[in-house]
């Protein structure tokens, strides 16, 4: 049902990738989040708006694990994120 | 109450300030306070100008919030204010120039120095952070925590090391990478810094054991453990941004640890052989 829903990062994040770990740190609040290496790659992927269906196909391929897998995990992260005013859910 | 200011110029991490006033008691007191940071040199670049009194005698706001400085930034002048416990004061990011209004005694002025600073190290790549910093054979040793953690324990048990701070480290990138400069900003101690500066070897969170020895840190997992210890005055998202970046810069180029250690001075062992 989500699947054509549109992610992108919020403008008011800033973010380094280091050893595949994004850290992102939220520049109203300054909390900072450690992304593990799935959910880095869509961050990074976030950095442009895109559908959550190609982020799962894409998730799928990288990490070379099923579909429903894949999308169980990308919506997983893109809710929660979503809830903490890291990522844009349109 | 003289009707001159007087003029004191102090030299903190290689920023110039010139602290005015008419309140003699307070010049009294910062010359006997910042003795190891009066400057001779002339070139102030930074002015702050300071009364001493209460904010109902001046028409301003009060705020008794003890959960933090309330801080603010005026887009059209430029101009970051902070309210904290009887602390007012203003500071101009561009023309350097600063007000502030404090109840009589020390605390008011460092304050408002450690919010000035904050903000002026944000620009240049540098940032205040809850360590202290020992400089030993000509580098300096950082050791982050927040309260409790064994900054000032690490200190004082370190009598043949140079004191840089015993609680808050004054950090900025140079030419050859990042030092770590003595400030007035201290702790339990109540011992200010030297005014000295050196190259940081290494970053040393401290973690109280029973024993001692040291676990080497990524830079993501340094990082991590860093950002809760950076002094954070502002909630605005450029100088966020700023600081972050120098966060990233810092664990990027600079090795760091958990300490794990007993609170005795041997711990220095596993230091000078890493």
């Amino acid at each position: 049902m989500m699947d054509k829903f549109v992610v992108v990062n919020e403008n008011k994040t800033a973010y380094r990738v280091i050893d595949d770990e994004a850290v992102v740190v939220n520049l109203e609040n300054s909390t900072f989040h450690v992304l593990n290496p799935v959910a880095s790659y869509i961050w990074q992927m976030a950095e442009k708006k895109i559908q959550v269906k190609d982020i799962v196909k894409k998730v799928s391929e990288e990490f070379d694990v099923d579909f429903e897998t894949a999308r169980e995990d990308c919506l997983e992260f893109i809710i929660k994120s979503s809830d903490e005013n890291l990522l844009i859910l349109c | 109450m003289g009707k001159v200011p007087r003029v004191i110029s102090l030299s903190i991490g290689g920023e110039a300030v010139k602290i005015r006033s008419k309140d003699r008691e307070f010049i009294e007191q910062t010359k006997f306070r910042y003795a190891e940071f009066i400057s001779s040199s002339v070139r102030s670049c930074a002015v702050i100008d300071v009364e001493i009194g209460v904010s109902e005698d001046f028409g301003l706001p009060f705020s008794q919030a003890s959960d933090g400085p309330e801080v603010k930034f005026d887009c059209a002048k430029e101009e970051w204010t902070i309210n904290w416990m009887g602390l007012y004061g203003r500071w101009n990011i561009h023309t350097k120039r600063g007000w502030m209004l404090s109840r009589p005694g020390p605390s008011g002025f460092n304050s408002f120095l450690r919010f000035v600073f904050s903000l002026n190290l944000a620009a240049k790549n540098g940032g205040l952070i809850h360590a202290s910093s020992l400089i030993k054979k000509g580098q300096t040793y950082i050791f982050p925590g927040k309260s409790g953690a064994g900054k000032s324990t690490v200190a004082r048990l370190s009598p043949d090391a140079i004191l840089l701070s015993d609680d808050i480290s004054l950090v900025k990138k140079g030419r050859s990478g990042f030092s770590a400069y003595g400030n007035p900003f201290w702790g339990e101690l109540n011992v200010g810094g030297e005014n000295e500066a050196a190259p940081i070897k290494g970053i040393y969170f401290l973690v109280k054991d029973t024993k001692n020895y040291l676990d080497i840190l990524s830079p993501a997992q340094a990082l991590r453990r860093l950002l809760p210890n950076v002094v954070f005055f502002a909630r605005d998202r450029a100088f966020s941004r700023r600081l972050f970046n120098f966060c990233v810069d810092l664990t990027a180029d600079i090795p760091a640890y958990n300490l794990h250690f007993v609170p005795d001075s041997s711990f220095w062992r596993c230091l000078d052989d890493g």
